[in-house]
């Protein structure tokens, strides 16, 4: 589903904010992509959605070179990024119309779809107000609802669950756990390893825009016999 | 008193800082000097205007009239400015979050902010009353003592109408705790100020002379403080005495309405408006026309972006209006025999204003702020993205450019076979300037902005793009060297054929080289 192929971003020309990274996200998987704060994983994030062109590299979105056909290749995911800064003067409804429109969603699904996601995050009487009088974790919901509604093949979610309160963050786990239990794949970064722990098939460790490690969770935790915590500040430490 | 005094000193502070920031300028030295000049600059057309009035009345022979006019002139502005003012300082701040935890007295908090807005109504009657109250008391006799009679003048004018704007805000409180209707507000008062001071200047003719001073006098009987000015910069200290007492009654009654804001205040800021459920309309729309939507929303949306759009298409045509009206522009010096072609250039020059003096495409990235990726990771072409941009520019320019060429066309005495090279050259010159002023944006996206004046006003897109405004005059030049025999018309559609092609070759630059440096604006 998802290809990186030996991506590298300098933004001074000098430093490597990522360096030559190499993944592969498998339909099906929910993908956890973890690393301190400044490790590039936000960076990496970027190139994935188009936001900011690698410096190497090829990107492939269900087999869709995203530098070659990047309308196409956008069609197959959606995004949420880590803060929630959208165009405010509009009431949520007609963001979410917006984010329909942009990805053909038939007017037949468009209405159960957004009734569905809204009433699931609890944010269904907020639809006809202004963004702007929405809390941080309403925006949050907001992006996510739109982020759903497309039923793109690939989530890519940075810090997702940042500012959700807890029962808007386990309704997200377990949508993006059914969303791969029908063929879909999660892509998604956090900080909060208890959660990777939880509910990611793989785990991708960044730190100094380097890949520390790419493997199973349950492989990495037999290798080190320690927690994921542990040993995360392990692998990250000591580079 | 030192808490409060503290306080003041607080909100002084937060008032110039975001002055500052609306300038877009830091907070260095030559940073702080600027928003001092933009305000003695600002202030010269009004105490040009104080000095007109002066003269008018004295040429009446009622110099003290004048001070009553501009005692009214300046109430009515002080109205208008105090109420929004007081609308944003007391019940959209956002600083209660932190001061109302302290141990402060509440009084205090009320009345601190209200020494910022007495600060400003004074500062404004500085430049509106006081010169003219000072040139009727010079002109009277009073000499030394004129100086000190218009200071405390100026200083006694601002409360009663700070007064009535708090029980005005108290009354709208209800309306204005929704942003976009205190917004809303804001734009009708800004109106009603320009209104207000293109008024005041207009009336001051010599054919008006009778009518004026028959309603400066009714009025004053109606506003009898408007008298007392007139007693005052005489060198009566009973109209002193009577402003002195008002003083004192507006107090009392400021504190009783600034405690019942704060209150409000509270209120609003802790309350949620009920939750309606509406039914929503679901059906799809163009993915072209969404884009175009959102950036018309943009601008609408946000009353800075939208004041200074309007201001920026409408400034010609009120310019002209004012001309017509004050008498200094009449149709006839248009009509001169044999100088049709001076009509016709006035008309292409409205008509052309709204493509040369608003830059919209030159703004169009950095408009969107932060919320800028939003489209950027939308299965929607680059290409797209941008033309949208153009597209909306165009729409709005256009739609004043044509609506402009037919009133002029329909009220001014010109030939029918003018309308389409006019129309040709203007839908040309629209087009090529909103493609081109996209450049200088791609170029330079500024999208980290707090302040929205910040985006859209003083930055060096919006000189850039009318940096360049002066170089189109030459193509109409080079025309009318290359085609000598060519007329008029013939030289406006030769002109408008010519930025046809220059907007084609800007767009293929746009299309095939910028589209990627578009791509790679970092979010």
């Amino acid at each position: 589903m998802l290809v990186l192929e030996d991506v590298s971003k300098t933004y001074d020309g000098k430093r490597m904010a990522v360096d030559r990274l190499n993944l592969k996200v498998q339909a099906g998987e929910i993908f956890g992509f973890i690393g301190p704060n400044g490790a590039g994983k936000t960076t990496t994030i970027k190139m994935l959605t188009g936001l900011l062109p690698p410096t190497a590299g090829r990107i492939m979105i269900n087999g869709v070179d995203l530098a070659i056909s990047p309308v196409e290749a956008k069609r197959n995911f959606t995004y949420v990024p880590d803060h929630p800064e959208i165009f405010t003067a509009i009431r949520g409804i007609d963001y979410l119309n917006f984010i329909a429109d942009m990805h053909d969603v038939p007017t037949s699904k468009r209405r159960a779809r957004i009734e569905k996601y809204t009433q699931l995050f609890a944010i269904e009487d907020a639809l006809g107000e202004l963004i702007h009088s929405y809390s941080h974790g309403m925006k949050q919901k907001l992006l996510i609802c739109g982020a759903l509604l497309p039923q793109a093949p690939l989530f890519i979610l940075d810090e997702p669950l940042v500012g959700l309160d807890p029962l808007a963050a386990k309704r997200l786990k377990e949508i993006m756990v059914k969303h791969c239990a029908a063929g879909g794949t999660v892509f998604f970064s956090s900080h909060l390893l208890a959660v990777v722990d939880q509910i990611c098939d793989r785990v991708a460790v960044i730190n100094q825009g380097e890949l520390v490690i790419c493997d199973r969770v349950e492989r990495i935790k037999n290798g080190f016999a320690q927690s994921l915590e542990d040993i995360f500040l392990e692998l990250t430490q000591d580079a | 008193m030192r808490k409060f005094w503290a306080l003041v000193r607080l909100e002084l502070l937060e008032f110039f800082s975001k002055y500052r920031m609306g300038l877009g300028t830091g907070a260095t030295k030559r940073g702080k000097g600027l928003p001092v000049l933009t305000l003695l600059l600002l202030a010269v057309p009004f105490i040009n205007m104080s000095f007109g009035v002066y003269q008018r009345f004295l040429g009446w022979g009622r110099p003290e009239l004048g001070v009553a006019y501009m005692t009214m002139i300046a109430f009515f502005l002080m109205c208008f400015t105090a109420i929004p003012f007081l609308f944003s300082l007391y019940l959209h701040s956002s600083d209660y979050q932190f001061l109302t935890p302290l141990p402060i007295p509440t009084k205090y908090l009320g009345l601190a902010k209200l020494v910022v807005v007495w600060l400003y109504l004074t500062g404004i009657n500085f430049v509106i009353l006081f010169p003219v109250a000072l040139l009727v008391g010079l002109n009277g006799g009073l000499m030394v003592w004129s100086l000190l009679f218009s200071l405390l003048l100026s200083v006694v004018t601002p409360t009663p109408p700070l007064f009535l704007s708090s029980l005005a805000v108290l009354g709208l409180s209800t309306i204005s705790a929704n942003r976009n209707r205190k917004n809303l507000l804001s734009l009708v008062f800004a109106f009603a100020l320009l209104g207000l001071v293109l008024g005041a200047q207009l009336l001051l003719t010599d054919e008006n002379a009778r009518r004026l001073v028959d309603w400066t006098t009714r009025l004053t009987r109606l506003y009898p403080p408007a008298g007392w000015s007139a007693q005052i910069v005489n060198g009566s200290l009973l109209g002193l005495l009577k402003y002195g007492v008002l003083n004192i009654l507006c107090y009392w009654g400021l504190q009783g309405t600034t405690r019942k804001l704060y209150r409000s205040a509270l209120v609003f800021s802790g309350a949620k408006p009920a939750r309606q459920h509406v039914a929503f309309d679901y059906r799809p729309r163009k993915k072209y026309g969404q884009l175009i939507r959102r950036h018309l929303l943009i601008i609408v949306k946000q009353p800075v972006f939208l004041l200074n759009t309007i201001l920026n298409l409408a400034l010609p045509g009120l310019v002209f209006l004012i001309g017509l009206l004050s008498g200094d522009l009449t149709v006839e010096s248009f009509l001169i025999p044999g100088e049709q072609k001076r009509l016709l250039l006035f008309w292409v020059g409205l008509a052309s204003a709204p493509a040369l003096l608003t830059n919209l495409s030159a703004t169009a990235i950095t408009r969107e702020g932060k919320a800028f990726w939003e489209t950027r990771v939308l299965p929607v072409e680059s290409w797209t993205n941008l033309r949208a941009r153009i597209d909306t520019t165009i729409l709005v320019n256009l739609t004043f450019s044509l609506l402009v060429s037919v009133v002029l066309f329909r009220c001014l005495p010109l030939e029918k076979l003018a309308l389409l090279p006019v129309l040709f050259f203007v839908t040309m010159l629209t087009i090529f300037v909103a493609t081109t002023d996209l450049v200088i944006n791609i170029y330079r996206p500024y999208l980290n902005w707090t302040n929205p004046a910040a985006a859209i006003k003083n930055n060096l897109n919006v000189l850039l793009s009318l940096a360049y405004r002066p170089l189109l005059a030459v193509i109409p030049f080079l025309c009318a060297v290359c085609f000598p025999r060519a007329n008029v018309y013939g030289i406006l559609f030769y002109s408008g054929l010519i930025l046809f092609l220059l907007t084609l070759l800007v767009r293929r630059v746009l299309r095939t080289v910028l589209v990627e440096k578009f791509d790679q604006i970092p979010v």
